[in-house]
């Protein structure tokens, strides 16, 4: 998951505004939640729902769906693996994202994010990207890359790539390393790996 | 006597050490440091923040690689987001993870820092026998140019069709498949890294290596480190513990990199002279893929193998730059692309079509470009503040024709740029467009794999952080032995300096014992 965030909310006056219009979004919008799974480690019920949303219009429509791949689980359990200040500003981001007000001032239209069509939250994302704010291209880039680096990291997707994966060398099976140990290696010329 | 690795998973209960050396740091650095000591019979004890990992964890699949193995679980970037930082968390440091790039330190760039940095002692003839000593036990050479995978091919066969300078590059590695998951960490213990070649010496020699341990606070009094304070994290997750290591050392050495180095000190209340986190360079890198008729399978093969500073110098004003070509698996790949949905899985479709080519910057070397600075956030972690300047604005359009320019005479039908709304180059003719487009922050991908600086080196204690021995200017026990001490960029791969450098400190620091 290679982009992720950092201080994505930071970013000055405007940036403390949009943070507490994020804020105001997780906390009035009724937003449509789909069925998110019982074991969410850093989302809730209506996070997940924002994210999920996001991952089906980031997700391309040939190819496994977001919702089939569960894209919004993979990222919250990315999300418990950072530091839980850089996965809080995730979740604000998310708000804001959800926040009508803010559509209407940034891009799309008043709906929240979860009740627009395909086109509109396409509309609104790319609105986020384009922005004059910088904390909306930040954020937006934020959210791409934890999208965007779950679906095409997950081996299901491998194929869409015409990647055939890594090869296997039985290293799982190597002997423990000891110190000074010589560790066997492939002759020089071995022969190379995949072709 | 031998020494031993204790996880973090092993420690049930504080822990307190004695030690002549603690190091701080089992990256390039720290690893030919640790060796060197253990030789000259030092009890040493070194502490990782990040994971002890062998080949045996490495699954080859960036899904795990890349949060088990990086910094911020792969995520950490300046702090808009503007350039993603690729710098490696684990026993090893980036060693374990990088492309295994190897150059000695340019004599342009020892020039520069002893003319305009007033730094004696680092020449090319003084450095000769330590780049010889780790050559020799990181067996670094040249990879005939036969090997070169169809990625780093065409960066070769465009520069010969234009007639631009591009040779084949070293390695460390021994017994290398060509497989092309470097980043992933070597399945098969080829690559040379610090955790299959120092370490192991180190622990052979005594050393006790604590990995999972971040070090928070260094305890001084203004001129004399007293204690290493470090927490125990969860491996995994970027969580402490309950428990912590402690170390009274004679001598530390920090040998955390780039950017960490400089928020510990930070943190410890360190800054006498108000210089540490200044002058951090990263090398910003911009790419363009190139879309070919025939298979490239960028995704398999040595990742580097050829490279071209025929851009390096480009005159007194202009930022130069090198050219060198990147490993594209499928969620690098994807980070990269400004585009998303049908768009992106477009050029993903392309990918075994695909080359991707390099320009890196070489940020730090005109008057005035003191690169970005290394911050210490509210809650205790690194930020990195990078301003695009206007002479990196103009030194990425120019990389963008240059890349353009080689794919298409090494036969690309068509080459993309990272924007948001990639710019497509299909003849000479498209290059105009290139020129027109917008360039800097937020405007399109833009990568560091390589971080230097934030602790300089000089000889004047109120312009930079450490002498040319590598001590602190302040704390007569504190070495700082790593890429951080770097004052400018270096316009090559920065491993082999830093090596180089740690290896010629191994007497300074034995002798401060």
């Amino acid at each position: 998951m290679t982009t992720s965030r950092r201080r994505i909310l930071q970013v000055g006056i405007g940036g403390s505004v949009l943070l507490a219009a994020g804020a105001v979004g997780l906390a009035l919008q009724p937003g449509a939640t789909n069925t998110p799974p019982s074991d969410l480690r850093v989302l809730d019920a209506k996070t997940w729902s924002i994210l999920n949303a996001v991952a089906e219009t980031m997700a391309p429509a040939s190819g496994p769906s977001a919702t089939t791949l569960d894209i919004a689980s993979r990222v919250d359990r990315h999300l418990d693996r950072m530091h839980p200040a850089d996965a809080q500003e995730v979740v604000l981001a998310l708000g804001l994202l959800e926040n009508g007000l803010v559509g209407l001032f940034f891009g799309g239209g008043f709906r929240p994010f979860t009740q627009s069509s395909q086109a509109q939250r396409t509309a609104v994302l790319e609105g986020w990207r384009d922005s004059r704010v910088a904390t909306l291209r930040t954020a937006f880039k934020a959210i791409r890359g934890l999208v965007v680096t779950s679906y095409y990291s997950h081996e299901e997707t491998y194929s869409l790539c015409g990647y055939p994966g890594p090869p296997d060398f039985g290293q799982q099976h190597a002997p423990a390393i000891q110190p000074r140990q010589t560790v066997s290696m492939p002759s020089p010329d071995a022969e190379e790996v995949p072709g | 006597m031998s020494g031993r690795v204790t996880q973090g998973s092993d420690i049930t209960a504080n822990i307190t050490e004695q030690c002549d050396v603690c190091i701080i740091g089992s990256g390039a650095g720290g690893g030919v440091l640790a060796a060197g000591l253990v030789e000259r019979g030092l009890d040493v004890v070194m502490l990782e923040a990040g994971g002890y990992h062998t080949r045996r964890d490495f699954d080859l699949h960036e899904e795990t690689a890349f949060p088990a193995l990086y910094q911020g679980r792969g995520g950490r970037s300046t702090t808009d987001l503007a350039i993603s930082i690729l710098q490696g968390r684990a026993v090893g440091g980036s060693t374990t993870v990088n492309w295994t790039t190897c150059f000695r330190t340019p004599e342009r760039i020892l020039a520069h820092w002893e003319q305009h940095h007033g730094i004696e002692g680092l020449d090319p003839e003084s450095l000769a026998s330590h780049f010889e000593a780790i050559e020799a036990r990181l067996n670094i050479g040249v990879w005939p140019e036969e090997r070169a995978n169809a990625n780093n091919r065409k960066l070769l066969e465009g520069a010969r069709a234009l007639g631009w300078e591009a040779s084949p590059l070293r390695r460390n590695v021994r017994g290398c498949m060509n497989s092309g998951f470097c980043g992933m960490g070597c399945p098969v213990d080829g690559k040379q890294g610090q955790h299959v070649t120092t370490i192991p010496d180190a622990i052979a020699g005594g050393m006790r290596l604590y990995s999972d341990v971040e070090v928070r606070h260094l305890v001084h009094n203004g001129s004399k480190v007293q204690e290493v304070h470090g927490v125990v994290m969860e491996r995994g997750r970027d969580r402490d513990t309950a428990h912590t290591v402690t170390v009274r050392p004679k001598v530390v050495a920090l040998c955390g990199g780039a950017i960490n180095n400089p928020v510990l000190l930070l943190r410890s209340a360190l800054n006498p002279n108000g210089r540490v986190g200044l002058r951090t360079f990263l090398h910003p890198v911009v790419s363009m893929a190139g879309i070919y008729e025939e298979q490239i399978d960028p995704y398999y093969g040595a990742p580097q193998s050829i490279g071209s500073h025929h851009f390096i110098d480009r005159g007194a004003d202009k930022v130069g730059y090198f050219l060198e070509a990147a490993p594209m698996h499928p969620m690098l790949t994807a980070s990269a692309a400004g585009v998303f949905a049908s768009e992106l899985r477009e050029l993903l479709s392309q990918l075994p079509h695909i080359s991707g080519l390099l320009a890196l910057q070489v940020d730090g070397l005109l008057p005035g470009d003191e690169g970005g600075t290394t911050i210490l956030r509210p809650d205790g972690r690194p930020g990195v503040e990078y301003p695009v300047r206007p002479a990196l604005v103009e030194s990425m359009r120019h990389s963008h024709r240059t890349l353009a320019r080689l794919h298409l005479a090494a036969g690309a039908r068509e080459v993309g740029s990272l924007h948001a709304a990639p710019i497509r180059v299909r003849t000479e003719a498209d290059l105009a467009k290139l020129d027109a487009a917008p360039y800097g922050a937020l405007e399109h991908a833009i990568f560091s794999a390589h971080q230097m600086g934030g602790c300089s080196m000089g000889p004047d204690p109120t312009t930079s952080v450490v002498g040319a021995d590598h001590r602190h200017h302040a704390v007569h026990n504190l070495y700082i032995v790593d890429g951080s001490v770097l004052p400018t960029a270096l316009g090559v791969n920065p491993s082999q300096t830093i090596y180089g450098l740690a290896h010629r400190a191994r007497d300074f620091v034995a002798a401060a014992v």
